[in-house]
């Protein structure tokens, strides 16, 4: 009769430990912006309205119908210019298939900058200027490069962090154009 | 009695398979918290600055300061000479009153590595720990007494796979100015 008193304190105990355990991982302080699982893939892109390079107003909504690859990056980030001429390659090759790549410059330096970058890099897709506002609607962008595929509805269909192999890249543009656009109701 | 006992197994049984199912989901947890970008923030890269001993200095004199720096494990920052032209070089900036002047500021020569990131590019880099040092001139008009000293490191940091925003450390040390003959008492 006591062993299994004792049994059961002990287990109870465990249970209270990891159950508490959880809840703390669970409710991990996010720091700043959105919360990621609000960024996951099956929710709806945040909307946003940037300045492109030419000063023009570009919107997320803008793009709707078409599969976007959002990309955030700066000039003083390698990992950004290694993948950046990966994205240049998709837009030609998946551009006739509905393909948007929007490239949102966080650089917090002289516009002129970005201006040259990417004409050095030849980026044939819009690039924007990116603010803490977008920042903080995509889940902070604690670090570069960090990519948001959305398809043609608006939906994240798959985000990544940090500099993928060039094969994912493509793996999941295909994914995301593969999405049919729903009728507007 | 052997009531009770089934009763107390039957608890003992159903908090054993609580307790189970728990500790099954936290690998799944975990899996799911890797992804979180704003987490993984909380682990970012940290420059620390040591504490710097008040530095006596004689009227028309100068004496040496030294900047003891370190990086958390698993990241790098750009040395102060980069060898890349786009790359945020680190930078030490510090703002003495009038009457001190911070002068011949050294940096360490950066370790040159190769990252998967960064394609053929070799980047210079400071990891761990490294020092940085200035001659403190004091000039003859200077006043006399303690008076502190304000600065920053600025930084950009890297892990293997991705970049953080630039960042700064702010630093300040006391200047201690004193008649030429008493600054080595």
């Amino acid at each position: 009769m006591f062993v299994v008193r004792r049994n059961l304190i002990v287990i109870a105990v465990m249970v209270v430990v990891v159950a508490g355990l959880l809840m703390l991982l669970r409710y991990h302080p996010a720091g700043g912006g959105t919360a990621p699982s609000a960024l996951a893939p099956g929710k709806a892109a945040p909307e946003f309205a940037l300045t492109d390079l030419k000063g023009n107003t570009v919107r997320l909504s803008d793009l709707r119908g078409k599969a976007v690859v959002l990309n955030f990056w700066a000039t003083w980030c390698p990992p950004c210019k290694k993948e950046i001429p990966w994205f240049v390659e998709v837009q030609k090759e998946y551009g006739a298939e509905g393909l948007q790549v929007v490239g949102v410059s966080m650089d917090a330096s002289d516009p002129k900058d970005v201006l040259k970058f990417a004409a050095k890099y030849g980026m044939n897709y819009p690039v924007l200027f990116g603010d803490d506002e977008v920042a903080e609607a995509y889940g902070g962008i604690p670090y570069l490069p960090t990519t948001f595929y959305i398809d043609r509805n608006g939906v994240i269909v798959e985000r990544v962090f940090g500099e993928p192999p060039r094969a994912e890249i493509e793996r999941n543009v295909r994914r995301t154009i593969a999405v049919q656009a729903k009728p507007v109701s | 009695m052997a009531v009770r006992m089934n009763r107390s197994r039957r608890i003992a049984q159903a908090l054993l398979a609580l307790g189970v199912a728990i500790a099954c989901s936290a690998p799944v947890q975990a899996q799911i918290l890797e992804e979180k970008p704003l987490l993984a923030q909380k682990r970012g890269p940290q420059l620390t600055v040591e504490p710097i001993d008040t530095i006596t200095v004689a009227r028309g004199g100068t004496a040496r300061l030294t900047i003891q720096l370190e990086l958390n494990r698993g990241f790098h920052v750009n040395s102060h000479l980069p060898n890349q032209d786009y790359l945020l070089p680190t930078t030490v900036r510090l703002s003495p009153q009038e009457g001190i002047m911070i002068v011949k500021i050294a940096y360490p020569q950066g370790e040159v590595m190769k990252f998967q990131f960064a394609g053929s590019d070799r980047l210079s880099v400071y990891s761990g720990r490294f020092q940085v040092t200035a001659e403190v001139r004091a000039q003859r008009d200077a006043a006399l007494g303690r008076q502190r000293v304000h600065g920053e490191v600025r930084y950009q940091a890297c892990d293997d796979r991705q970049c953080y925003p630039p960042k700064s450390t702010p630093l300040h040390f006391d200047v201690r100015v004193v008649r030429p003959q008493s600054a080595h008492r």
